[in-house]
C-alpha cells in the first residue's frame, strides 16, 4: 500500500482493538494484518508504548502449561481512543473532501 | 531457523536495558509458541531477521542512536556521572574513615607520649647523670693532662735552659761543675742513634761536649742521680759534636771526656750507634757497652774492672786494650784484638772471623764462631798453652803446619778455638836460642 500509518494511527488502532475485547500479542497482530500491512516488530512497540502510557495493562493467563500475556484498556486508555476517534473523524472527513473533489472555494 | 536461534540472536542485537530485553524476548516466544510448533519456521520467518527486528527495537527502547547502517552509539556520560558520584561518594568516605584513623592514631600516640613521661624523664636524668660523670672525669683528665704539660713544659724549659748554655760555647770542654752536678762515681749514658765517643779528661778537667741537634719530639738530659750520671737522649741523631771534617749527621757523636781513676761503672747504651773510646784509663770502673747495629771500637784503654762489649751486625776491635776480663760478643761481623793485655778473653760471634794479635792473655782465652776463621797470634811459647781446637769442616794450623780438624796441646793457660767451616791458625813467638829443645817438642 502507498500509504503509510504512523504511530498515533496505529496506537489508535490498537487500543480500539484492545478495547473491543482483551487480547495477546499474537492474535492482535493476526487481527491487524488482515486489515492492514503490519508486522509484529511493528506491533510489539505500540503496545510497550501504550502500557508505559498506562493505556492498556498487561496479565497472565495459564494455557496449556505456559501463559499466555492478555492486553486490556485502561479508563485513560478508553478516554484517549474517544480522543483518537474525533481526531480521526475529523482526519478522515477531510481526506474524504480532498479525495471526493468536493473542495470549493469557499472552504 | 528455530525459535531457540531466533530469540539468541535477537538478544545479540538488542540494546537496552535488561528489563526491557526480557519484555522483549518474552514476546517474541510467546508470539512463536501462539503460531503452533508446526508454523514455527514459516512465523519466524515473516518477523524477519532477527538483527534487523533488534535494531528496529533497539531504536525504539533505548536512547541509543542507531545509524542507518546500524550501527551505534552509547552515550556513556550518565553511566559515568553515576560513576564518578560513585567514586565520589566511596573517596569521600575513604578519605573520612583515613582521616578518623589517623585522628585515633594521633591520639593513641598523644595517650603513648603521655604515659612514656615518667620513663622519659628518668632516662634524660640518667642522661644528666651520666654526662656530668663524663664530664667530672673528662675535667679531671684535662685537669691532669694540664699539670703533666706543665711539668713537662718547665722541665724542658729548665732543660733547654741549661742545655742553652751548654750550646753557647761548644769549642772548649766544659766540666762538670759548670753543670752545676753534684760529683758521681758511675756513668750510665743512653742515646738511641747517635755515637758516643769517650776521651779522657784534658789538663785534669773532665765533661761531658754535648751538642743538641733535636728534633721536636726529641729529649734529652744530663743528671747526676744515686751517684751516677745520666746522659738520657732519645734523639736519634742528637748528641753530638761535628768532629773535624767529618760533616753531616754522621759526624755528629756525643762526645764525654771523664777523668782517670773515679769510677765504678761505666754504662753505654745506643740502640744503633757506634760506641768509641780512645785513651781512656778508669782503673777502677767496669765498663758495660752495647750497640745493635753498629761498630765498639776501643783504642788505648785501660780497665781496672771487667770489660763487657756487644754488638749485632758489626765489629768489635780493641787495640791496645787492657783490662782484667773481656766479654766481648757480636752476631754477624768480625771480632779484633790488637795488642794489649787482657787477662781473661772471651770472644764470641756467628758469622766472623776472630782475630788475636799479640794480646797478652794470662789466664784464658776463648774463641767461638760458627763459620769463621779463628786466628790467635799469641803472646808466648807453644807450651804455655792448654790448646784446644776443632773445626768441621777445616782443618787447624800451628805455625802453618796443618794438624787436622782437632788439635790439642797440653800446657798452664787454657786455650780453647772452635769453628765450624773454616780453618783455625794458631801461631806463636820463636823460642829462644837456650829454649831451643822445647820448641822442637812444641813444634811437633
Amino acid at each position: 500500500m502507498a500509504f503509510q500509518i504512523g504511530s498515533a494511527l496505529l496506537d489508535a488502532c490498537v487500543l480500539a482493538v484492545v478495547d473491543s475485547r482483551d487480547v495477546y500479542g499474537y492474535e492482535l497482530t493476526a487481527q491487524m494484518k488482515n486489515v492492514i500491512d503490519v508486522s509484529e516488530s511493528t506491533l510489539y512497540p505500540v503496545l510497550r508504548r501504550l502500557q508505559k502510557e498506562e493505556y492498556v495493562l498487561t496479565y497472565d493467563s495459564p494455557i496449556n502449561g505456559r501463559n499466555r500475556r492478555y492486553y486490556t484498556i485502561t479508563a485513560a486508555g478508553k478516554q484517549q481512543l474517544e480522543i483518537y476517534r474525533a481526531d480521526w473523524e475529523t482526519y478522515r472527513r477531510g481526506i474524504d473532501t480532498l479525495m471526493k473533489g468536493e473542495v470549493t472555494e469557499n472552504a | 531457523m528455530r525459535k531457540e536461534e531466533f530469540l539468541k540472536r535477537l538478544e545479540q542485537n538488542l540494546v537496552m536495558d535488561d528489563p526491557e530485553k526480557e519484555e522483549v524476548l518474552r514476546y517474541y516466544a510467546e508470539y512463536i509458541e501462539e503460531a503452533g510448533q508446526e508454523n514455527e519456521e514459516k512465523v519466524i520467518d515473516e518477523i524477519g531477521s532477527p538483527e534487523e527486528v533488534g535494531r528496529r527495537l533497539s531504536a525504539e527502547f533505548s536512547e541509543t542512536e542507531v545509524a542507518d547502517d546500524g550501527s551505534w552509539t552509547v552515550d556513556f556520560s550518565e553511566m559515568i556521572r553515576e560513576f564518578s558520584s560513585a567514586v565520589e561518594q566511596f573517596a569521600k568516605k575513604a578519605w573520612e574513615s583515613a582521616g578518623n584513623a589517623v585522628n585515633a592514631f594521633g591520639d593513641r600516640m598523644e595517650e603513648g607520649w603521655k604515659k612514656s613521661e615518667p620513663a622519659r624523664n628518668d632516662a634524660a636524668a640518667d642522661w644528666t647523670r651520666t654526662m656530668q660523670e663524663v664530664k667530672k672525669t673528662t675535667d679531671k683528665v684535662l685537669q691532669e693532662t694540664r699539670e703533666t704539660a706543665k711539668k713537662g713544659m718547665d722541665e724542658a724549659r729548665k732543660a733547654f735552659t741549661s742545655l742553652k748554655d751548654i750550646l753557647e760555647d761548644t769549642t772548649v770542654p766544659y766540666e762538670f761543675a759548670d753543670f752545676d752536678l753534684e760529683p758521681f762515681h758511675k756513668v750510665k749514658v743512653f742515646v738511641k742513634n747517635c755515637p758516643v765517643v769517650f776521651h779522657p779528661a784534658v789538663d785534669g778537667k773532665f765533661g761531658a761536649d754535648v751538642r743538641l741537634f733535636l728534633r721536636r719530639e726529641d729529649e734529652i738530659s744530663v743528671t747526676v742521680e744515686n751517684d751516677t750520671l745520666v746522659i738520657h737522649s732519645t734523639a736519634s741523631a742528637g748528641i753530638g759534636r761535628l768532629t773535624g771534617g767529618a760533616g753531616g749527621f754522621g759526624g755528629q757523636a756525643a762526645e764525654i771526656y771523664l777523668p782517670a781513676g773515679v769510677y765504678e761503672t761505666v754504662e753505654v747504651t745506643t740502640t744503633n750507634a757506634r760506641i768509641e773510646a780512645a785513651g781512656l784509663k778508669l782503673e777502677d770502673a767496669e765498663v758495660k757497652l752495647k750497640t745493635g747495629n753498629a761498630k765498639i771500637k776501643l783504642v788505648n784503654c785501660l780497665f781496672g774492672g771487667s770489660l763487657q762489649a756487644e754488638t749485632g751486625n758489626a765489629a768489635i776491635e780493641l787495640e791496645e786494650v787492657s783490662a782484667p776480663a773481656a766479654v766481648l760478643y757480636t752476631v754477624n761481623a768480625p771480632i779484633h784484638v790488637n795488642g794489649g793485655s787482657i787477662a781473661a778473653l772471651n770472644m764470641e760471634t756467628s758469622n766472623g772471623a776472630l782475630n788475636v794479635a799479640d794480646c797478652a792473655v794470662a789466664s784464658k782465652l776463648t774463641a767461638e764462631t760458627a763459620n769463621g776463621p779463628v786466628r790467635l797470634k799469641l803472646t808466648e811459647t807453644a807450651e804455655i798453652y792448654r790448646v784446644t781446637a776443632d773445626t768441621s769442616n777445616s782443618a787447624v794450623f800451628v805455625d802453618g803446619r796443618r794438624m787436622g780438624p782437632h788439635y790439642e796441646a797440653p800446657g798452664r793457660i787454657p786455650v780453647r778455638a772452635n769453628t765450624g767451616n773454616a780453618r783455625i791458625e794458631l801461631s806463636f813467638p820463636q823460642p829462644e836460642a837456650d829454649a831451643e829443645d822445647d820448641d822442637t817438642q812444641t813444634e811437633e
